[in-house]
This record gives C-alpha cells, structure tokens and sequence, in this order.
C-alpha cells in the first residue's frame, strides 16, 4: 500500500505515555495515516466518538490498571463506535504469564488483536493493516 | 527390694532406720541403744512419757519406730503410743513391759501398738521383733505411696481432659473429625463459625448434612479414600460463603494396625495471606510496567532514529527525550529501593537536631534549576528560622524535595512556590503552595499511593516515578506526623505536615 492509500485513513491512539504516543505517531504518519491521540481514557473516549477513526490502538494501564478495559468495553457498548477495531497493548501479562490478571473478563473482551510494548514499528504496521 | 533384705538394719527409703526408746529404766534404756547402734540403726532415748513424746514429734527427722515401756510415771506407754500415732499413724510402736500378761498385750495391740516385748528380752529378740516392725513400717509407707500416686494421677487425668477440651476449643483453627463413613464425630467452636453451623451436629450425622461447602466434603472423601495414607496430610483451599479462604490439612486417623478409622481436619484462615499475595503481584506488575514504560520509549524512540524517521534536529530532540526517559528509569529503582526500605522498616535512622532551614537552603539549592526553567519563584520568607525538629536529615531533605518538586513540576510557567516552617511551641507545622492546575477531587484521595500518577494534557511531559508523595508519606508516618492535602482546580495545592511534640 502505498501512502496515498492511507490518506483518509484515522488512527486513534490511547495511552498515558507521551512518547509512545510520538513514537508510534511518527511510524504511522510516515506510511501515511492520520493520527489523533489522548493521555487517558475520558479524552480517548471523547475523541472515539467525535473522530470516528477507523481504527484505535489502547493501553491498558493508564490511571489505573485497567483504565484500558473500561475503555474497550465502551467502545463496544457504544453503536457508533462498536465496529471500530481495537488493538489493546499491555506492558506486561501476555508473553511474560505473570500471574495476574487484570480483570477476571479479560477473556471476553471484544478486543482483536492483543500486543505487548515494546512495539516494534513492523509489528505495530502488520497489525494495522490487518485490520484495515 | 533385694537390698532391703540383704542390709535389715538398713530401713526405710535406704536411709537408717530412727528408733526411739523410751524407758524410765536406765538399763533398759541404754541396753536397748547399745545393742540397736551397734546394728545401724539411729537411736535416740527418752526418760518417761512426755519428753518421749517431745522428741517423737520433733518436726525434723521423724522416727519410724518407738519402743516404750508400759509402767512410767506421769504418761505411761499406751497414752504415749496412742498421742505418737496420732502424730503420725504409720509409725511403728511397740510396747516393753516387765509385767506381760496376755492381757496387756491384747490391750497394747488393740490400741494400735505393732507388738510387744516382755522383759526381759535377749538381743535377738529386740532385733526380731523390731525387724518385723520396720517391714511393716516399709510396706505401710509404700502402699500410702502408691495410694498418693494413684490419686494424683487421678487427678492429672481430670485436669488434662479438662485441659485438652479447653485447648481445642479455644484454637482459632477449625477442628472436624469425622469417621470412615464421613460421619460428624466432633469439631470445635471456630469450625462451626467457619461453616456458619448454628450448633454442634450430633456425632453420627453424614458430614454433608453438617457442612455445605462441596470443596471441603470432597477434600475429606478424597483423604479417606486414598490407600496407604499413613504419613500423607492431603492439604486444600476451601473457599467459604463470607469470601474467607481456607486451607484444609487433612490427615488419617488411623489404629494401630494402620487402618483407617477416620480423618481430622485443621482449618486454618489463610484469607489475609492470599490478600497479601494478591497485593505482591499487583505491586510487582505495577513495578514492572513503570519500569518497562521507559524502556519501551527508550527503544522506540532509538528504534525510529535507527530507521532514519527521526532526522536532524527532530532526532536531536528524540536523543534528549531518551536521556530524560533513561535518567527516570534509574530514579525509580532508587526511589523503589527507598521506597521498600521504608516500608520493611529497614531504614537506620540517624535523629539529630535538624534546623528546618538549613534542609530548606539546601533543598532551594537542588531545585533552583528546575524552578528557572519554568520561571517558578520559589518563596522561604515563611520559614521560621527557630524551627527545628529531632530528626534525620536525610528523611527531612526527602519530604522536602519531593514535595518542592512536585510544586514546580505541576506549577504553571511564571507560577509561585511557598514554603512555610511555623512552630507554635508544642508543633511543628510544614506547609508547600503551588499556584498549578490543582488536584481534582477524585485524584485527590488516591495521591498518597504507590504509583498513582494523574495522566492529561497538562501533565503529559512530567516525567516522575509515582513514588515520591508515597516515600513523604512513608516517612511522615515514621514520625507520627500527619499529612494533609487542600487543592482547588485551577488555583493550585498546598501540602500541610504536622509534627506534634514528644513524640517525633
């Protein structure tokens, strides 16, 4: 795909790290889609619903440890935001099996895709054009 | 025994045996001694009826036999045996009269008197009869022994029962013990709160009409199932109805040829400790995601200038994002480490007078740089020069640091930041104002914990470890002070610690 492609394509991107948020900003603005982002779940909330990006990548810890989960379950209860794919990042959890769940649903979340930080910028493309 | 036989003159309890003869005839008397020292034995004599009586019931050393004379002014021999006896009845007494008649014998004898010797007697019948005396004297001693014993053990026995039952119900552990056939045979107090029994089951009844919790029937089925358990404690947590957990020891109760009568169940309340296992995993992936959030930042950031995404300049200002990124990193594992220091108590506190101003100069020094660059002016016109407190500098530069930091961090460009010392004699009162976007409400009363960071617009560039407010309050804490916060959106925040006098 070429970045003309990708021209009206929007990703939100949800976490409490600024440079996250920089980082991952500059990979996808390069291959040429939109960015908007917010430092925490009410802003990303806010931003779903009036952005209508195509597309959301969210944290799960932010203020709390599983301000992401809340966030995802909105997302999903919400008709207007229900069909946006979600790609969920966790610190720690998936590859580690630490054993510590955040929420007892985690299974059942309506996310598509989990990934973990650090996100390489291959990963992280792959993942979005997936779902695209 | 065999040593008894074999040394006669040896009496009672392997000590000499202690005679006493009394006897208002020199003779007599002193026949009497010769004849019983040259044997071993302990002798002492008396003239008449009361000075024998004075010495038979001497406290000290009691005598296991009297040999006393019938016919003697004053006391004669049977009132002087009768008071002996009642002195200590399992003496031996044994009557010497000149005048024996079968009467006086029988009337000797039946007034409690071992026997009696006429007069006059050869050497060998005095040593026969008074042998036969200090037997009976041996075997009387041993059966009120024995008798002692028994009753003491008696005794035991009651008082251990008492004891065992008492025990066993004031344990805080539950106790159930069931036969073979899953039948109730007893349980404690604390077992029945466990289970939420009104009252105690009647022995027989089938445990899962005593108990409802399937985890705990199905553990105990499975420990009295299992074949040769004879050194096995089957070990299960048993979740309860008031979200208490359990861990349920079971062990067979087995006889001595090693089958299995029944099994006894110890319960023990673990519920605090899974509350603390859960808290050491919640702080551990906190700990890991605060230290792994630079470190992905960090690689991204590297990563990106790599791949050429970030040039020039922009690189340029990736670099000094990393250092700062790096450089926070390394601050949270000193202020972790402080942290757990703190909380294990671990912290060798050097108290000295501390002047609150000379912390106070020293801190301004350490954050004048930080304050410049965000044009913060930072004010100590409130700092009463007399303050001081009994203290460790260390702990005090800390409370300091992190709370004038914080002030200047989350202040706003150009913005104040007062410091205040007052002492009113009995107080010490420490107050830090910022003049910054304030605290809302909600983050307000989770500010004092471990990692709580408040993520928006306005504090997405303060790089910090979530640690800082929990080490001031830490350390509060470890001088009885008290900390309090006051904020108002958009007018700023003031910290306010509280040292009382005496305690600190």
């Amino acid at each position: 795909m070429t970045a003309e492609e990708q021209k009206d394509r929007k990703v939100l991107v949800i976490d409490d790290d600024m440079d996250f948020i920089e980082a991952n900003k500059a990979v996808l603005e390069e291959k040429g889609y939109q960015v908007a982002y917010a430092l925490n779940g009410q802003d990303g909330l806010a931003k779903a619903f009036s952005d209508k990006p195509h597309l959301i990548v969210l944290d799960v810890m932010m203020n709390t440890v599983d301000e992401g989960f809340d966030v995802a379950r909105q997302l999903r209860n919400n008709p207007d935001t229900r069909n946006i794919p979600l790609i969920m990042l966790t610190a720690i959890n998936q590859k580690s099996g630490f054993p510590w769940k955040y929420d007892k649903d985690e299974a059942w979340l309506p996310v598509d895709i989990f990934l973990e930080k650090p996100l390489k910028p291959n990963e992280l493309l792959e993942n979005v054009r997936r779902l695209l | 025994m065999k040593e008894e036989s074999a040394h006669p003159e040896r009496g009672i309890e392997g000590e000499e045996a202690r005679i006493l003869v009394v006897d208002d005839e020199p003779g007599i008397r002193e026949g009497c001694r010769k004849i019983l020292v040259s044997e071993g034995y302990d002798v002492e004599v008396a003239e008449d009826g009361l000075q024998g009586l004075a010495v038979a019931t001497r406290k000290e050393e009691p005598f296991d036999l009297v040999l006393a004379d019938l016919k003697m002014p004053g006391m004669d021999g049977v009132e002087l045996l009768g008071k002996i006896r009642g002195h200590d009845p399992e003496i031996i007494t044994i009557v010497i009269t000149a005048y024996a008649t079968l009467e006086t014998a029988i009337q000797a004898t039946r007034q409690g008197a071992y026997g009696y010797l006429p007069k006059p007697f050869t050497p060998d019948e005095l040593l026969l009869c008074l042998r036969k005396g200090l037997e009976k004297r041996r075997l009387s001693l041993q059966a009120k022994r024995l008798r002692e014993e028994r009753e003491r053990s008696l005794l035991e026995i009651c008082s251990e029962r008492n004891r065992c039952h008492a025990i066993i119900n004031c344990m805080t552990d539950g106790l159930i013990v069931v036969n073979r056939d899953e039948q109730f045979a007893m349980a404690n107090p604390a077992a029945l709160a466990m289970f939420q029994m009104p009252r105690m089951p009647e022995v027989g009844t089938p445990l899962g009409e005593c108990v409802d919790n399937p985890e705990l029937l199905d553990a105990v089925r499975g420990s009295l199932a299992a074949e040769d358990r004879r050194y096995e404690v089957l070990s299960r947590e048993i979740h309860l109805r008031d979200d208490k957990v359990v861990i349920a020891n079971i062990a067979p109760f087995l006889d001595n040829a090693g089958s299995t009568l029944g099994a006894v169940v110890i319960l023990s309340d673990i519920t605090e400790l899974k509350q603390l296992e859960k808290a050491k995993a919640a702080f551990i992936s906190m700990v890991s995601h605060e230290l792994k959030s630079p470190l992905a930042a960090i690689e991204n950031f590297a990563g990106l200038i790599l791949a050429g995404t970030f040039k020039g300049d922009k690189a340029r200002e990736i670099l000094e994002r990393i250092e700062s990124r790096a450089e926070s990193a390394r601050k949270m594992i000193d202020d972790l480490l402080n942290f757990s220091a703190l909380e294990a108590g671990a912290v060798c506190r050097k108290k000295e007078k501390v002047m609150l101003k000379d912390v106070v100069e020293d801190v301004i020094a350490a954050q004048k740089g930080l304050a410049d660059a965000k044009k913060v002016t930072l004010d100590t016109a409130r700092v009463n020069c007399d303050s001081s407190i009994p203290a460790d500098r260390d702990d005090m530069a800390k409370v300091f640091n992190n709370l004038v930091s914080n002030a200047i961090k989350y202040n706003r460009r150009g913005g104040r930041v007062a410091i205040s010392c007052t002492d009113d004699g009995g107080a010490v009162k420490i107050r830090v104002s910022d003049t910054g976007v304030g605290i809302s409400p909600e983050h307000l009363e989770h500010i004092f914990d471990e990692f709580y960071r408040i993520h928006d617009e306005d504090t997405k560039r303060i790089s910090g470890t979530g640690l800082g407010l929990a080490i001031v309050k830490k350390i509060v804490d470890a001088y009885h002070g008290e900390i309090s916060v006051d904020s108002k959106i958009g007018e700023g925040t003031t910290f306010t610690i509280l040292f009382r006098g005496g305690e600190r």
